[in-house]
């Protein structure tokens, strides 16, 4: 992975990393697409994808109200709350 | 009839919830494996007494009044649940799982919550309350359920198996790990990592009290998706085995290490009257690459909702919305989940998809076929569980040692099949040699009756 | 230099659930922060996603109407991105395998009719709200709309024109409000459309550089922005700048169009399928049970009310348009079995005081038993046409009682007929100069007695009747 794609995939999952700890984790990530290899260079031709475990389907519920934990329970457990809200820093646009 | 028991090694004659509460409470206090993240000596204190009373008025069962430890991922109503991360060391959450919900009803006693490798995405050394020292031997790793079972602070313990890492560290501390079917437990209310495969498995001494322990936990629940409609599960551990074909995979003879597990593990079948047939199979030794790449993917997503907004760690300093986002995440997550949501993101972006996730998802089905090919004429098999002994202090820093043994753990992680873990022997400094047996989707009752005919 | 503008629509709906789309949730319109909130949509560990069974229903609801395929297996995706609206920082919706695809929709403008192709319709979960606090520097996340329905309607780059868009979304948001799927309100913003533009040379079998408007919130905006971005496009194409690929933010008081900040994911939202939310199958016969559950739709209305019923075409078109005002339209019609009185009065004085009041047609609440009462009355001359206008309107903004309010306000035209012939005798016996005048051939002189008649009866008698007497009085004998 080329350093570019690694800091651009480090900024989608919000890390912000300096120095040693940056370099050590480049490295651990490019230590793992190494061992993956094999599987990436592997034809496996049109076998559809199976992503599913269980031949289960229809797993529906009916369409009725439900609530049995409050708003304070929830916002119990917030960094910071106001007038019921979770407060973050002033999001732009 | 003491044989006829459940733990009865771990009871050593006490007969009262209250006693064996108050046994493990004393144990985990001594704990110095760092064991467990959490003890709750009211809410178990008053959960023995409760159990007392019901006993008095004839409420009974194997596993009744006895204490356990939950791996912190499966998470309990009001009781800091943290899964092993910073991100989480304050997170209460209101409420609890279904697991713990079930045992609550069944009358067992949850002492505390067990340590783990980072949100199940990291391993031995990823934890941030620290390592959990092994209990054979305290140069060495091992995880906190399998740990807290294996030195006896409890007899029964609940774990994630997510990649597998439970059922290596589960037979390497010389206990036995039962893993169900796919869609047997309920995953609502565990912090999950691998959604599309991972499972609640069960510890304890012997495969008997570890599927007892599986029985009251698994069966139906409408609050998880996945879950299978079968309302409830029952192992009859009594079935046949001897006569039984039983595959061993020539996959997993790598080195000495493997090897030697594998010559216990073909013995133990011998002598109970299992012939192993040696196979050597197409698509296994790609089982863990395409877990890894699955599980990178999962995991990622699933850990991407820890952002500082509304729960959990939230950094102390940030000047706008980026920073909260930036900061709190980098601050509260170890380097082996990020490597693994760096690693998740890659498999997932347009460029590689294609050569990653989707082939990862390819190789499950081919995999799954080939497993189904076997299974119809070996309905068990065997393999080693690890490439060597426990992880010494430092060892799997950074997560690759972990990763090397997932090698060996990765088919029913990845096709979701019952598997059993145990010690097939020892080695000449007398550590467990990890071996497991696994068999099709459904056939939980004739994996498990297959190790206790090994006398597991 | 000749330019044709090529435009898409991406439409959101919200679906018309009492719950949300995975969690048991309720679905509502202007609760207090974050009261319709579980830990499931507040974006705990732990939770599993179920779906709504009539979500499912409604999304193929949405697809028949659009006369689309609907799949036999259907999946979730997971979307990826990091905003504080978005409680779990990704988004589930359907990526491989939408519930609907390939439909149409036909609309009508004044460059005649014309069909709008609908390249899939697909089902996801709708993310929070922010209220900014400028003077705080801060943000509340309000998370009571995370996770409610939506159906996302895709269309194909059909549209030239902005007057197509609107009667396209016209279309589409009557269509939805019929079968029950939607509200479709832009003023709430359970209807919310994005719009996909580009701007060639007439005849270039390429399409330009496409930019997507979002942020509209009602049709006069839409039709500003479209003309605001095809402007932009072809004053660029015109100078000869660089028009980039972008999304773009349309600000209506500033009625401009502005570059959104550009997400730093590069238009990658790394989607993956959901493995907790098992595929699902439509059966034939499930399509067909909702199909049999779905109402009459507004073409068929429209259709009926002109072959069967007689009424006029324009009148057809408006009263089949809001599914509120059909029905109080055909229940009046039923009641009073007259429909084209129903018609003339729903379209004549209800259409003209919605105006007046700035009622939209969707709220016009109309007992239906009271205006048919009333045209019974004008039918049955108790109640003069004009006194008819007046109960309508109290009728229409302060939902009287008919019979009390006619009692109330002496509009009762009903008039003994011994007593009417009475007083009819007297004038003419009054005026016998008018009586000589129209006898003599001047027919005129009727009018005058009529008028005298209307006088002294203040509204009360039907007209007609009223002259049909004074004809027999003056003939002679
Ligand atoms: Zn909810």
């Amino acid at each position: 992975m080329e350093k570019e794609k690694f800091d651009l995939y480090c900024r989608f999952n919000k890390f912000i990393l300096e120095g040693e700890e940056k370099e050590e984790l480049y490295s651990l990530v490019q230590w793992r697409l190494q061992q993956l290899a094999p599987l990436a260079e592997l034809d496996c031709g049109d076998t559809p994808p199976m992503v599913y475990l269980t031949s289960l389907r229809q797993v529906l519920r009916e369409d009725t109200v439900e609530q049995t934990i409050s708003r304070q329970e929830i916002l119990a457990c917030a960094p910071e709350e106001q007038d019921g809200a979770f407060v973050t820093p002033r999001v732009a646009d | 009839m003491a044989t006829m028991g459940f733990c009865d090694d771990w009871k050593s004659g006490q007969s009262s919830s209250v006693a064996w509460t108050e046994k493990a409470l004393a144990a985990a206090a001594a704990d110095d494996l760092n064991c467990l993240t959490l003890l709750d000596r009211q809410r178990c204190q008053a959960q023995s007494q409760e159990v007392e009373q019901r006993m008095a008025g004839g409420f009974n069962g194997p596993l009744v009044g006895l204490p356990y430890v939950a791996e912190d991922a499966i998470m309990v109503k009001g009781q800091i649940s943290s899964g092993g991360s910073r991100m989480l060391a304050n997170f209460a959450p209101p409420f609890g799982a279904e697991a713990i919900r079930r045992l609550d009803q069944a009358g067992l006693v949850l002492i505390g919550k067990a340590n783990m490798g980072e949100l199940k995405m990291g391993g031995e050394e990823s934890s941030y309350f620290g390592p959990v020292i092994h209990p054979l031997d305290a140069a060495r790793r091992c995880g906190g359920a399998a740990a807290a079972v294996a030195s006896d602070i409890v007899p029964l313990a609940l774990a994630v198996d997510s990649l597998g890492e439970v059922r290596r560290q589960s037979a390497q501390a010389g206990v036995v790990c039962c893993k169900p079917s796919y869609g047997t437990v309920s995953r609502f209310g565990v912090i999950a990592n691998v959604s599309s495969c991972e499972q609640i498995a069960t510890i304890a001494r012997d495969v008997k009290s570890a599927a007892a322990l599986l029985s009251l936990i698994a069966g139906h629940d409408p609050k998880d998706g996945t879950s299978l409609p079968q309302e409830s599960y029952t192992y009859d551990l009594q079935q046949q085995t001897a006569g039984k074909k039983v595959a061993v995979l020539l996959d997993y003879q790598t080195g000495d290490y493997d090897r030697r597990c594998l010559e216990q593990g073909v013995s133990l079948l011998r002598q109970a009257g299992v012939e192993p047939v040696e196979v050597k199979t197409r698509y296994a030794a790609y089982a863990h690459l395409a877990l890894t790449v699955i599980a990178a993917a999962e995991g990622c997503n699933n850990v991407s909702r820890f952002d500082g907004v509304k729960y959990g760690y939230r950094a102390p300093e940030y000047r706008n919305m980026e920073e909260l986002y930036c900061y709190s995440r980098s601050q509260g997550l170890g380097m082996e989940v990020k490597q693994e949501a760096v690693l998740g993101v890659y498999v997932l972006a347009k460029e590689q998809y294609q050569a990653y996730f989707q082939k990862a998802l390819q190789l499950r089905r081919l995999l799954w076929q080939e497993m189904e090919a076997l299974f119809r004429e070996y309905p068990l098999i065997l393999t080693p569980l690890a490439a060597g002994s426990p992880y010494l202090a430092g060892e799997d820093r950074g997560g690759k040692l972990s990763f090397r043994d997932r090698f060996y753990t990765a088919i029913p992680s990845l096709l979701g099949l019952p598997a059993v873990a145990f010690s097939a022997g020892e080695d000449e400094t007398g550590l467990p040699l990890p071996c497991q047996l696994f068999g099709a989707q459904g056939q939980d009752g004739a994996v498990f009756a297959a190790a206790a005919a090994l006398g597991k | 230099m000749a330019y044709e503008v090529v435009m898409g629509l991406e439409v959101h709906a919200e679906l018309a659930t009492n719950s949300k789309i995975f969690c048991a949730c309720p679905v509502g319109y202007g609760a207090e922060a974050n009261l319709n909130v579980c830990p499931a949509c507040a974006g705990m560990p732990g939770l599993l996603p179920i779906t709504n069974k009539k979500v499912v229903e409604l999304a193929i609801a949405a697809g028949l109407v659009t006369n689309c395929q609907i799949s036999s297996e259907t999946t979730f995706d997971k979307k990826n991105y990091y905003y504080p609206d978005l409680s779990n920082s990704y988004q589930i919706t359907q990526l491989y395998a939408p519930i609907c695809r390939d439909g149409y929709v036909d609309i009508h403008t004044s460059q005649g009719d014309k069909r709008i192709g609908i390249k899939q319709i697909h089902m996801e979960e709708d993310a929070g709200k922010l209220m900014h606090n400028d003077m705080l520097g801060i943000s509340l996340v309000d998370y009571n709309r995370c996770s409610v329905p939506l159906v996302e309607i895709v269309s194909k780059p059909d549209f030239r024109s902005a007057e197509e868009v609107i009667a396209y979304l016209e279309k589409l948001r009557s269509l939805l409000r019929f079968a029950g799927v939607a509200r479709a309100r832009f003023e709430e913003g359970s209807i919310r459309c994005d719009v996909n533009l580009s701007v060639r040379e007439k005849g270039d079998p390429h399409f330009g550089v496409r930019t997507e408007i979002k942020n509209m919130n009602s049709l006069s905006a839409i039709e500003r922005a479209i003309a605001y971005e095809t402007e932009r496009h072809i004053d660029a194409i015109e100078w000869g700048e660089p028009l980039i690929q972008e999304t773009r933010r349309w600000d209506d008081a500033k009625n401009a169009s502005f570059a959104m900040r550009e997400k730093e994911n590069a238009g990658d939202y790394f989607y993956f399928p959901d493995a907790d939310l098992a595929p699902i199958e439509i059966s034939p016969q499930w399509i067909q049970q909702v199909r049999a559950a779905l109402p009459e739709m507004p073409d068929r209305k429209q259709e009926r009310y002109v072959t069967e019923w007689g009424i006029r075409a324009k009148d057809a078109a408006l009263l089949s348009h809001s599914p509120s005002l059909a029905r109080i339209f055909e229940q009046s019609a039923d009641l009073c079995g007259n429909p084209k009185e129903a018609a003339n009065w729903l379209v004549g004085e209800g259409l003209a005081l919605a105006k007046k009041h700035g009622i939209a047609i969707d709220d016009m609440a109309l007992d239906p038993e009271k205006l048919a009462y009333l045209i019974r009355g004008v039918e049955d001359h108790t109640l003069t046409r004009a006194n008819g206008k007046k109960l309508f309107a109290a009728i229409f903004s302060d939902n009287v009682d008919p019979a009390a309010y006619i009692k109330e306000h002496n509009l009762d035209a009903s008039v003994d007929q011994g007593a009417l012939e009475t007083l009819l005798a007297a004038i003419v016996a009054d005026n016998p100069k008018s009586v000589a005048d129209y006898q003599g051939g001047k027919t005129k002189a009727l009018d005058f007695l009529f008028g005298q008649a209307m006088r002294q009866l203040k509204g009360a008698g039907e007209p007609g009747e009223i002259r049909r007497i004074l004809e027999k009085l003056l003939r002679p004998e």
